[in-house]
Formats: structure tokens, C-alpha cells, sequence
């Protein structure tokens, strides 16, 4: 009883220990932001899952509930995103920036989306006591604890965006129907699945329960040529898959980079209500641009790293 | 040994129909569909021990039931004229349907009731196996819902390699229901 007593405060103790080390940062209608400056990292809590994004001076690493990952490395110039839905890892420098769409599910889709949304909600709540506030004009001071804060959600949502895109035919193709007319590797094998499945067992119906030579030989024949099948369907879905992966990227590649956004851009957007433009800056592939809001609740400020 | 051969000889439309499956449909078709034939005078050959004993059931057997035999014997000729797998899997179907009642009339000229009461006190027997089939049926039924659903989605023509050679499966293990009512005669 003692050591239960015992076992309970400690957990209360270890509870209350994890929560001290964790902060606020923001929170609105899309969610909420966690810093924990202990472990170098924040977590985005929205309705689609949860972000892990974790910062240091030259990099960020933003982790989405799949394991999906895309990881900006500024002192390499290296940009590697992981797709927990396809398995596949790519790698890319600045220069080389990638023009194919990074394949992940829907959620991980809404959830940045989310995440986009998140920071660009004009009239956030800012819980941190912010040290721009009391300037004026530009400030290279991010409420996320950091000297900088790589955005690359305008054209991550490009990227996810089907609409209006001179390949959008073979997006969508690429995207809902890359694996023979369907959308995933189990659905498109899902027919060859259950005959290895019904196979499988009639062969135990009819050499164990009912044995029959003639039954038998049926039955083991008929296993043989379903796991045939299923090995021929799977080579056939992952076929159409790089099909549609090919024409998408040699479409991307004859409209001149595809669906990249507005390479050179604009500097100076403005971000919300009552918003003013800041400075420009950058080099290595990336643009910099740094805004600043003036909001209800004072001054925000932020800078973003846009692939050019 | 007389018995083996006939099995073998029952066989073999079945393994060549998987050997051509992946090269020549209308010919793996035909095979499957002939494999309904061969399982029938395999019944048969379970009721007369002689080569000529058969041959005269046979003929008893397509002349009391001429219109099922010849619907029968007329599918498995046309499995080689379509070409079209849609109607390629309906005519493999009829074949298979006219043997299988073929097969029937031949124990219930020995037992005689219906159809279904037979099937009630063969499952009654063992109702565990009587589920297993059924689910193994259902799960059959799904394979082909999914093919029809595949063949829209894809825009290919109907997939239809798995259908036929579980169904002759089916085919076999429910005559041989059939033949354990023989055996206990």
C-alpha cells in the first residue's frame, strides 16, 4: 500500500516535472503550439495529428504522426522528406529542388495545411511576452525560440494541390489512381489477396478435413497459381505506379519545373490585417522574407525561407 | 491403379487449364469447363467398375437429361468461339451448372429427395464444415464483386483467372459430397 502511495506521488512528481518544462507558445482555433525548450523541440497539436517540429540554428524537422518528415538542413543545403505512405526517402540540395509532389496521405496533407493556417492566423493570442513588440518596423524575433523560422508550407501546399496546375491530369492520376486505378498498393492487390486467402484454405478443407486425391491435387494446384497471382499483381500495380510517377515528372519536367510557385517572388508580403512588409535577404537557393503584423494584441513578427 | 488413372485423367483439364491461364484465356476456359465433364464420369466411374459399364451410364445419364447435356456439352464448345471474358466466365459457369445437375440426378436416382434436403443432412452431419464453406463461398462471392469493381476502376478488361480455377475447385469438393454418398451404399 505504502509503495503504491509511493508509486503515485512519484508519477505526480515526473507529471508535473514534464509539464513544468513544456510552454505555451500559441494557441487559436487551429490549435496549439508546445515548446519544449529542454528537448529542443516543438509540438503542433492540431485535429489532424500532431507536428513535431524540432529546431536548431541550421536545421528543422518537422514529424508528422506517420513518421512522415521533411527535414531542411541550410548549413548542407540539404532538403530530405520521408513519406511514411510510399516508404520512400528523397534528398535534395536548394539548387536541385524537387518538382515532384511529395506523395503522403490525406492527414498529413490537412494537417499542415493546419499547421499553414496556424501561423497564419491574424489575431492569435501570443502567450509569450515577445520582445518585438516593443519596436517598430522589421524584427528578426520569432516567438518559436529560434533566430529563424524556415516556412516551406506555401509551397509544400502547392505542392499537395491538384487545382489549376498544367499537369493537374496527371497529378490526380499519379496521386488517387497511381496503382492500377487505385490508391494504395493494398487496394490494388486486395482482390489477389483474398483468393491467396480462400486458396490457403481450401487447400486445409480439402486435404485435412476432406481428403480426396483428386480434391487435394485441385486444392494444392489452385494455391500454387494464386500465390502466382498475387506476386504478378503486386509487380503490376508497383508498374503502374512508376508509370504515373514517370508521366507526371516528364510533364513537371516539359512545363519547365511544374508546380513550383513563383520562382524569384515577390518580396514583402503582407500577412493579415493591418500587416507591412519587412526586408528580403537570402542566397543558397532560398529566398528570406520577414513580415511583420501589427495585431489587436501588438506586434508579430517572423521570417520565411522560400525555395527560389 | 485403374482408379488413379481415372483421377489423373480427371486432373489433367484442371492443371492444363492453370498452365494456359496466363497465355491463352479462351483455351484455359475451355479446360476449366471440360474439368466439369472429367469430375462427372469421375462420379461415375465410383458406380461401375467397368470401362463399359461407364460409357452406357454416360449415355443413359445425356439421354434421360438431353437438354441439360446438350447445354452442357454446347457451353464447353462455345468456350472456345467468344472471346470476351464477360461472357466467357457466364458460359464456364452454365457448363459447370449442367454437370454439377448431371452429378445429381445420379444420386438422386439412389437416394431421392431434394436437392436441398440432402444438402440440410449432409451440413446437419457437421455443421462446423458447413460454416467453413459457406464463408469460404462468401469470400469467393467478394473475390468477384472485387474483379467487377477492379474492371471499372482499371478500365480493363474483367480479370477473371481467379474465378475459374476456384470455382472448378468448389466444383470438386462439393461432388464430392456426392461420392462419400456412394461409398456408403
Amino acid at each position: 500500500m505504502q509503495s503504491l502511495k509511493l508509486i503515485t506521488i512519484l508519477l505526480f512528481l515526473l507529471a508535473f516535472k514534464s509539464h513544468s518544462s513544456s510552454t505555451l507558445v500559441k494557441e487559436n482555433s487551429y490549435g496549439k503550439l508546445i515548446s519544449y525548450p529542454d528537448e529542443g523541440r516543438l509540438i503542433f497539436n492540431g485535429s489532424y495529428g500532431k507536428i513535431n517540429i524540432e529546431k536548431n540554428a541550421q536545421s528543422l524537422k518537422y514529424t508528422f504522426y506517420d513518421g512522415s518528415y521533411v527535414y531542411i538542413d541550410l548549413s548542407k543545403n540539404l532538403l530530405k522528406r520521408y513519406s511514411a505512405k510510399s516508404r520512400r526517402t528523397e534528398s535534395f540540395t536548394f539548387q536541385r529542388y524537387p518538382t515532384t509532389l511529395w506523395n503522403v496521405n490525406s492527414r498529413v496533407k490537412s494537417s499542415f495545411t493546419q499547421f499553414e493556417n496556424f501561423n497564419n492566423y491574424p489575431d492569435m493570442k501570443d502567450m509569450d511576452p515577445d520582445p518585438c513588440d516593443n519596436s517598430s518596423g522589421p524584427c528578426d524575433y520569432h516567438p518559436l525560440n529560434a533566430d529563424l523560422e524556415i516556412s516551406l508550407t506555401n509551397d509544400m501546399e502547392s505542392r499537395f494541390s491538384t487545382a489549376s496546375s498544367a499537369c493537374s491530369k496527371e497529378r490526380s492520376k499519379f496521386l488517387n489512381r497511381g496503382f492500377n486505378g487505385h490508391s494504395s498498393l493494398e487496394r490494388c492487390r486486395l482482390g489477389s489477396t483474398i483468393d491467396v486467402a480462400i486458396s490457403g484454405v481450401t487447400v486445409v478443407a480439402a486435404c485435412v478435413f476432406e481428403p480426396t486425391k483428386a480434391g487435394c491435387f485441385f486444392a494444392v494446384g489452385n494455391y500454387a497459381r494464386s500465390l502466382v497471382m498475387y506476386g504478378d499483381s503486386t509487380l503490376a500495380c508497383y508498374d503502374s505506379y512508376n508509370s504515373a510517377h514517370e508521366a507526371l515528372e516528364s510533364c513537371e519536367a516539359s512545363n519547365g519545373g511544374g508546380s513550383s510557385p513563383g520562382s524569384g517572388g515577390s518580396d514583402g508580403n503582407s500577412g493579415g490585417a493591418g500587416g507591412t512588409g519587412g526586408g528580403t535577404g537570402g542566397g543558397g537557393g532560398f529566398q528570406r522574407e520577414c513580415y511583420t503584423v501589427i495585431t489587436g494584441g501588438g506586434v508579430t513578427s517572423w521570417c520565411d525561407y522560400k525555395p527560389v | 491403379m485403374k482408379d488413379n488413372l481415372i483421377t489423373v485423367l480427371a486432373l489433367s483439364p484442371f492443371f492444363l487449364g492453370l498452365y494456359f491461364l496466363h497465355s491463352d484465356l479462351q483455351l484455359s476456359t475451355f479446360c476449366f469447363s471440360f474439368c466439369g465433364f472429367a469430375m462427372f464420369c469421375h462420379l461415375l466411374s465410383k458406380q461401375t467398375h467397368s470401362l463399359a459399364g461407364q460409357v452406357e451410364l454416360v449415355k443413359e445419364s445425356f439421354k434421360s437429361h438431353y437438354v441439360i447435356g446438350l447445354i452442357g456439352v454446347l457451353a464447353i464448345g462455345s468456350t472456345l468461339l467468344v472471346t470476351r471474358a464477360e461472357i466467357l466466365v457466364v458460359i464456364f459457369f452454365i457448363s459447370l451448372q449442367a454437370f454439377y445437375f448431371l452429378c445429381w440426378a445420379q444420386i438422386k436416382s439412389r437416394i431421392g429427395g431434394s436437392y436441398l434436403q440432402f444438402i440440410l443432412r449432409v451440413y446437419n452431419k457437421d455443421r462446423f464444415l458447413a460454416v467453413f464453406k459457406a464463408l469460404l463461398i462468401l469470400l469467393a462471392l467478394l473475390m468477384v464483386v472485387l474483379e467487377v469493381i477492379d474492371m471499372v476502376m482499371s478500365l480493363s478488361p474483367l480479370d477473371i483467372r481467379a474465378t475459374l480455377s476456384t470455382f472448378t475447385l468448389f466444383y470438386a469438393l462439393s461432388l464430392y459430397e456426392f461420392e462419400k454418398v456412394l461409398k456408403t451404399e
